[in-house]
């Protein structure tokens, strides 16, 4: 863990200094403005890797629907507002890295998606902050995006992994009316609705392929994949489905590795005494564990798991 | 800030509130503490207000491209009009001849005077406010919080801005205009820590409108057909996409502006949509953040570790 670590009297002669910087301006202070959306922890999180904020960035797109694509009786094919809205996404992320160029960064970090679903178009908006290395070599050829906060940036970087862009997939999936007949035969009986497990599935897997292939095309694997998904609020029979991830490859300069430090925690987790025991002889016993404390990714997850299979006193409760 | 001056009184309540007796704060306990370690001594709640009408003239201008020489300017001196951002849109179907309703070209169009007028609004609100801080005699003003709202059932807006002026311990008397901020506690002790010093709360609002084209017309209105030439797989509104990025570019160039060559983290980013009619829209970007100055070099930090705990 990085700490600074300054006594309260040097704090208060900061804060003095700093008092007078501001009353007083250097005349000579030079250099550019620098506008970032990253915050103090993030700014001392990519100094530590020598790179720093350069500019606030965004990159847009809308597109329009066609009349009657969200109408109940239209056929079950929505691959035209699926591949507009997967073709906006592409396009505001290509916008946003030519503007991370041109403001001479190499990468945003930390982007935010703004989509917006109406009934006649939909609208893209990505913002983000470009950065680049304290000490930049030679400029990219093609910026870099990612949906990766600061922390999770600094630690890819650390591992020897470098971000390549953005992925999107979307897709609309339209929920077909059931037939008089099934309807009928579905009434009185607890039963699966196949027609609706069906258009899911495939409209998650068409969405999930959209994600797979930017990332193939790349060369690259995607990471932190989140799909959220949700019924039109003017269309109740369709549901959308966006996935969203970062395309990471292994840096071509950097070959290091994931070298996590072990840390066994001593904080008691668990209370040391159990107010229904305080009158009996049980009162020192320690308390039965449930489940897996904190929150992580399944990989951690697993590890974890093992190492406590493993280390498992022999008088706990399971 | 602007430098406009305009009545910048406060209630004699306030006058006799201000730097008196007991100290009121809008820290909570946190910050508070935070504040206390770092000698900052709080001293007064302070306000500033303002009710400003709101009627939009939207501005649908000529090209603006390029400041107007001066011949053709006259003895009128430049204005912001004359650098505002425009861009035409041209109609693809000139070829056919259309007359009527069919709009022959469209535009957008930055709205300088929009921006000018909200500019007014929380300008004086902010004047306000450090009149009274520096009525209180403090050195800087913490934990700013600001807000706008419809104002009854006018056609009017109201600007609030709240923060705790407070004194620096040991420092001499304030003789100048007091620092202000957004950051209070953690947060600004952090940033004083890292060698910056906040200088004031800035704040940019910028508004595009969109005169639709045809095209944009069609496609923000649902009119998309599968026939003819808008049979492709994907129609994009060009016009509403430039207009989204050109808000915020502009807003973060005249945010720039402000900054001289001090920089801003942390920024908050507002964006609004409001539409008109026809196809036409009025986009909106807000930034707001803390003007920091650097006036020490930043501590050294290593780079963080992975840790895995074993639980």
């Amino acid at each position: 863990m990085s700490m600074i670590e300054h006594s309260p009297d040097d704090l208060r002669q900061r804060v003095l200094d700093g008092n007078h910087a501001v009353r007083h301006p250097d005349p000579h202070q030079s250099g550019s403005a620098v506008v970032s959306g990253l915050t103090t922890d993030e700014l001392l999180l990519l100094h530590s890797i020598d790179w720093e904020p350069v500019e606030l960035v965004s990159g847009a797109c809308t597109v329009g629907f066609r009349i009657g694509t969200w109408s109940p009786f239209a056929a079950g094919n929505t691959s035209h507002p699926s591949g507009s809205l997967t073709e906006a996404l592409a396009r505001s992320v290509q916008r946003l890295e030519r503007a991370c160029l041109d403001v001479g960064a190499f990468g945003v970090v930390a982007v935010t998606t703004d989509l917006d679903i109406q009934e006649r178009y939909a609208s893209v908006q990505l913002t983000g902050t470009a950065v680049r290395p304290q000490r930049p070599g030679r400029r990219p050829e093609a910026a870099f995006s990612t949906n990766l906060s600061t922390k999770e940036f600094v630690v890819l970087q650390r591992g020897g992994w470098a971000p390549r862009s953005v992925a999107f997939g979307a897709c609309f999936v339209r929920i077909r009316r059931r037939s008089f007949g099934d309807a009928l035969s579905q009434m009185v009986r607890n039963v699966e609705l196949a027609n609706f497990t069906q258009a899911l599935a495939a409209a998650r897997a068409d969405t999930m392929n959209k994600v797979r292939e930017r990332g193939q095309g790349i060369g690259g694997g995607v990471v932190q994949v989140s799909i959220s998904d949700g019924r039109l609020p003017f269309a109740r029979h369709v549901v959308s489905f966006v996935a969203c991830g970062t395309i990471i490859q292994p840096s071509p300069r950097e070959l290091l590795q994931f070298n996590a430090r072990m840390a066994v925690d001593l904080r008691d987790r668990e209370p040391s005494f159990q107010a229904t025991s305080l009158r009996g002889p049980r009162a020192h016993e320690p308390t039965k564990r449930s489940g897996i404390s904190g929150s992580g990714s399944t990989w951690g997850m697993s590890i974890r798991t093992r190492l406590r299979s493993a280390m498992r006193p022999t008088n706990y409760e399971e | 800030m602007s430098e406009r001056s305009t009545n910048l009184d406060f209630p004699a309540t306030a006058i006799g509130r201000l730097g008196r007796g007991a100290f009121s704060a809008t820290l909570s306990m946190q910050d508070f503490a935070f504040c206390d370690s770092m000698g900052l001594e709080p001293l007064d709640l302070v306000e500033g207000y303002c009710v400003m009408t709101k009627r939009a003239p939207l501005y649908s201008g000529r090209p603006l491209g390029v400041p107007a020489p001066y011949a053709a300017r006259g003895t009128r001196l430049p204005s912001a009009l004359d650098t505002a951002y425009t861009k035409t849109y041209r109609c693809p179907h000139r070829t056919f001849g259309l007359r009527g309703d069919h709009p022959a070209f469209g535009r957008n169009a930055e709205q300088v005077f929009l921006s000018t007028s909200w500019r007014r609004g929380f300008d004086l609100a902010y004047r306000r406010m450090v009149a009274q801080a520096q009525h209180a005699g403090a050195h800087g003003v913490i934990g700013i919080v600001d807000g706008q709202q419809p104002f009854g059932d006018l056609p009017a807006t109201e600007f609030r801005i709240v923060g705790t002026a407070v004194r620096i311990t040991d420092a001499p008397i304030p003789t100048g205009r007091p620092w202000t901020t957004y950051l209070a506690g953690q947060r600004l002790a952090k940033v004083i820590e890292m060698g910056f010093m906040p200088v004031s709360v800035v704040v940019q609002r910028t508004w595009i409108a969109v005169w639709a084209s045809c095209m944009t017309a069609y496609l923000m209105e649902g009119a998309n057909i599968r026939r003819g030439p808008y049979d492709e797989s994907v129609l994009e509104a060009e016009q509403v996409s430039d207009a989204r990025m050109a808000a915020t570019r502009i807003a973060t160039r005249r945010l720039k502006e402000q900054l001289g060559s001090d920089s801003l983290f942390g920024v908050t980013v507002e964006t609004t949509e409001e539409e008109l009619h026809s196809g036409n829209r009025l986009f909106g970007t807000a930034l707001s953040g803390t003007r920091l100055r650097r006036f020490a070099k930043p501590s050294e930090v290593d780079a963080p570790t992975p840790v895995m705990w074993l639980r």
